[in-house]
């Protein structure tokens, strides 16, 4: 399908193409995401890439309220606080994120088991060139609203 | 699983106060760093010693756990320096980084030292100095031990972590917000005993200042601790008073060999078990959310070592970074089964004097976390109580035979367990 490697890079290249790509193991059948150029079940170097489905099951979460920079730069405070959980997709494998589409105030209404998909959202981020000049580039942010 | 090919004593602990000696303090005099500290904790476990032994002739390597000194201080080749402050050059000294468990890590590292025959003396210490970054930077410093690619860009920090771990032991076991609350409070009740803790205060005490400051009445400290803004929500459902301390500190102990620890002292305490586990360094890609996997390798790892079970320890000293993983950590050890640990600190079990006391040092919710020291501290705690030297009324009544430490990096990428033994 493609020829990139099987690098952080490319899964974060695939990303900003709004594509959820893990990688297949052709030896042993396992799905890793994100993908690896060494298979987490047998560790040979079989490879494939293949587009995740993202949905699943909500598996833990939290409503932070002192959080990362990153997130406070996108506007969320104390008083606004963000969800961040992890996900069981029903494809096998796991990813955590933002999830979107609930009531950070209210975190009791937060189901652990409800169904959420991925969702691509479009945004910026700060970059630093080799010179050092700070810039902005386009990014796409992985997160999850409920399905 | 390893086994110790001879025996291991510790014969001497030392601590600095833990504090908060910030550069941003407006007492010169308060305002420390890592060096001073480290040499503190050196006169204090000078102080301990029961002989003289001349520690510069007889210790032949320094093993020291620290976190991040490179980005909390801009230093970094920290082992040599810190060696130097106490008279090791030109002997080797190495730093070990395993994030929360550096200090566990170096402890570890010293018994393997020894107990192989590589040396016969070594001194295993931690330090760490964390409070001359912004609230901001320190989150950020601590989010590097978390998965920088997959975890922390989508909005990871540390209570957050934490907290998905405490809503998928709500969710699965029980675990209620009053039994996270009852672990702050026991290990103020704790702290306050303890003259090295950086906040040697109750919950109740710190009510009563609150009220005397003018910031609001509670009629107890279940009120103080629902208010959201005395005690206000991080990561829910962990507040503010779920979250150990940010804290500067350094600790550091001696381990030797069985004919050398007569130099030392009658009475050493020997180190009957080391365990270590490793995880998945981001929380989503373990199968289970709610306990770790690493602790529980330790555990095993220490227990067969020591020919000894979770009943045989009668003080523990777990990694309460967060409220939910002191629950957590219990059961991981195995001091109680899965799903009960909650309910023992409800019922008061793990108080001083109880069936079976956790952290009677305050633990790193009342004497403070600094990172990299925090697993040596632990040590210094479990070494006292089992010599009986704990200060005040922190000493437990019936003086313990055995003791253990559970030391976390991480949201449980590693843990190390140790078994203390008079």
């Amino acid at each position: 399908m493609s020829e990139k490697p099987y690098t952080v890079q490319s899964y974060v290249d695939f990303l900003n193409e709004k594509k959820l790509m893990g990688s297949k193991c052709k030896e042993c059948g396992n799905i890793d995401l994100p993908p690896r150029l060494v298979c987490s079940k047998c560790f040979k170097s079989k490879p494939e890439w293949v587009e995740i489905d993202g949905k699943g099951k909500l598996a833990t979460f939290t409503t932070i309220h002192i959080g990362s920079s990153l997130m406070n730069a996108k506007g969320y405070s104390q008083e606004k606080p963000y969800c961040f959980g992890t996900v069981d997709l029903d494809s096998g494998v796991s990813l955590a994120g933002h999830i979107k589409g609930v009531n950070e105030l209210d975190p009791d209404s937060i189901q652990i088991g409800m169904r959420v998909k991925v969702e691509f959202e479009d945004g910026t981020e700060i970059f630093i060139d080799r010179k050092g000049k700070e810039g902005e580039r386009p990014k796409v942010f992985l997160s999850f609203v409920p399905e | 699983m390893g086994k110790l090919a001879r025996e291991v004593a510790l014969v001497s602990v030392g601590m600095c106060k833990f504090g908060n000696y910030s550069k941003y303090s407006r007492s010169p005099e308060n305002i420390k760093s890592s060096r001073d500290l480290w040499m503190e904790a050196y006169l204090d476990l000078v102080e301990h010693m029961e002989r003289t032994v001349n520690i510069q002739e007889e210790v032949e390597a320094l093993f020291l756990g620290n976190f991040s000194s490179d980005l909390f201080e801009q230093q970094g080749h920290l082992a040599p320096l810190m060696a130097e402050l106490i008279g090791l050059n030109p002997k080797p000294a190495m730093r070990v980084e395993n994030a929360c468990v550096s200090g566990g890590t170096a402890f570890r590292l010293g018994v393997l030292a020894v107990a192989s025959g590589f040396y016969d003396t070594v001194i295993s210490g931690g330090v760490e100095k964390m409070t001359d970054l912004t609230t901001a930077g320190v989150t950020d410093t601590l989010a590097a031990a978390a998965d920088g690619v997959y975890e922390y860009p989508y909005g990871a920090t540390f209570p957050g972590l934490y907290a998905n771990i405490a809503t998928a032991n709500m969710k699965e076991y029980g675990v209620t917000t009053r039994q996270l609350k009852m672990v702050a409070i026991k290990n103020h009740n704790n702290g306050k005993l303890n003259p090295k803790a950086q906040m040697p205060l109750t919950i109740e005490d710190m009510m009563n200042k609150n009220i005397q400051k003018g910031r609001g009445n509670w009629k107890d400290v279940w009120e103080f601790l629902d208010d959201n803004k005395a005690n206000p929500m991080i990561a829910y459902p962990l507040r503010l008073n779920d979250c150990s301390l940010v804290t500067d500190g350094a600790a550091m102990t001696i381990l030797t060999t069985k004919e050398n620890a007569k130099k030392y002292t009658d009475t050493p305490i020997w180190v009957i078990g080391s365990g270590q586990g490793s995880d998945t360094l981001a929380l989503h890609d373990r199968p289970d959310r709610t306990h770790l996997r690493a602790a529980q390798h330790a555990a095993k790892e220490a227990f067969q070592m020591a020919k000894l079970e979770p009943k045989d320890i009668q003080v523990a000293e777990v990694h309460d970074c967060f409220t939910i993983a002191e629950i957590v950590a219990m059961e991981d050890i195995g001091i109680f089964k899965l799903g009960e640990g909650g309910k023992a600190v409800e019922e008061g079990l793990t108080e001083l004097n109880s069936q079976m006391p956790i952290n009677t040092s305050g633990g790193l919710k009342s004497k403070g976390h600094p990172i990299g020291a925090s697993g040596i501290g632990q040590i210094v705690e479990v070494f006292k109580q089992l010599r009986g030297e704990a200060e005040g009324a922190r000493q437990l009544k019936d003086i313990p035979e055995r003791g253990l430490c559970h030391n976390v990096g991480g949201s449980g990428g590693s843990c190390t367990i140790h078994i203390l033994k008079r």
